[in-house]
């Protein structure tokens, strides 16, 4: 077997991995059957890959603040170009679902309080104040919120819709791929949908 | 067994090359996307455009014509001199363009899709200055118009 092979393993794994990514975020995902890994192992032991020692966790980032981590892995390492083979079971967690679920769940908690009891002139001035709070609440929620206004200096409104209507991101996550890809507009798309 | 690595021996890894095509055929795919979203015309792809077009008449005065830029022909564009003559536009954006040599899809005809006989492999930028050029005088603007 040839190098070329061995690392036709290594990304044969990534791209089941690429697959499992259509699971929801948390659950747990392995990414080589048993028999497989078991397989595998043998070969690569063959192959001279050398065991690498005291890795506790192994993460992959993709594009959309995609990662999967894999704890307590087992990795073995080509001494001669470098190229490493990991075993172990991947955990996928979306950061940017994370993020937003977190942001829902705040204005959610905002706009509770508002509802008031209009009973006596008492429960009418406490539930002023409430939703004067609450008010205050949803105003600092904002600025935390990417959906608050973001600075769009130099870049075209209707480029901004255009790519908020193809990709269905907030403005504000828009306006920032817009800068990260130099205003151009396929690229912005690209990145948003990847 | 595993051996030394010789690089006239290594073969290309199938995988990275598919990475590469998938990602031209995205690209093509999400231009082709906005094209039926929005007249050519009012599609700005770059920050450069301007200057682009500007560029691309300076340096191919065959483009005074906008119908040269209906139907490419590709062997005069990939000849000797053909490919001096692009080489020489696309340099001017090595540094503002991060893409400027990558690998892209671009329609020989415009009035036709992408499809496997009209369409053909070229950098970027030469994607970026036909495709500028065709918006501009309004040759895309079919496709939006069909989708409707």
């Amino acid at each position: 077997m040839s190098i070329e092979e061995i690392q036709e393993e290594t990304v044969h794994q990534q791209d089941n991995g690429a697959q499992e990514s259509e699971i929801p975020q948390g659950s747990d995902v392995s990414v080589v059957g048993a028999a497989g890994e078991k397989k595998a192992k043998k070969i690569i032991l063959k192959l001279g890959l050398v065991k690498v020692e005291g890795i506790t966790r192994v993460t992959m980032k993709r594009t959309g603040n995609v990662i999967f981590a894999i704890d307590q892995p087992e990795v073995y390492k080509n001494p001669t170009n470098g190229a490493y083979v990991v075993f172990g079971e991947a955990k996928v967690s979306d950061l940017g679902a994370m993020a937003r679920a977190a942001a829902a769940q705040n204005q959610a908690g905002a706009g509770a309080p508002l509802a008031k009891d209009a009973g006596s002139i008492q429960a009418d001035m406490q539930a002023a104040a409430d939703s004067a709070a609450s008010g205050a609440a949803q105003v600092s929620d904002d600025n935390d919120n990417e959906d608050g206004p973001v600075d769009e200096t130099g870049l075209s409104t209707s480029d901004i819709e255009l790519v908020m209507d193809q990709t269905n991101a907030s403005r504000a996550k828009v306006v920032k791929a817009l800068r990260a890809n130099d205003n151009d507009i396929v690229n912005t798309v690209m990145e948003l949908t990847a | 067994m595993s051996r030394p690595f010789k690089a006239e021996e290594a073969e290309n890894l199938e995988d990275i090359e598919k990475q590469f095509a998938v990602k031209a055929v995205m690209q093509a795919q999400t231009y082709w996307g906005l094209l039926e979203k929005i007249e050519g015309s009012k599609l700005r792809l770059t920050k450069y455009d301007n200057e682009i077009y500007e560029h691309l008449l300076k340096d191919f005065p065959e483009f005074s014509d906008p119908s040269f830029a209906t139907t490419i022909n590709e062997d005069e564009m990939k000849s000797v001199k053909g490919k001096d003559r692009w080489r020489k536009f696309m340099n001017v954006y090595e540094e503002q363009v991060d893409d400027y040599n990558f690998g892209t899809l671009l329609r020989v005809n415009s009035n036709g899709e992408y499809d496997e006989a009209n369409t053909i492999f070229v950098p970027r930028m030469q994607f970026y200055a036909y495709e500028i050029f065709r918006n501009r005088h309004g040759l895309n603007d079919w496709i939006k118009n069909n989708s409707a």
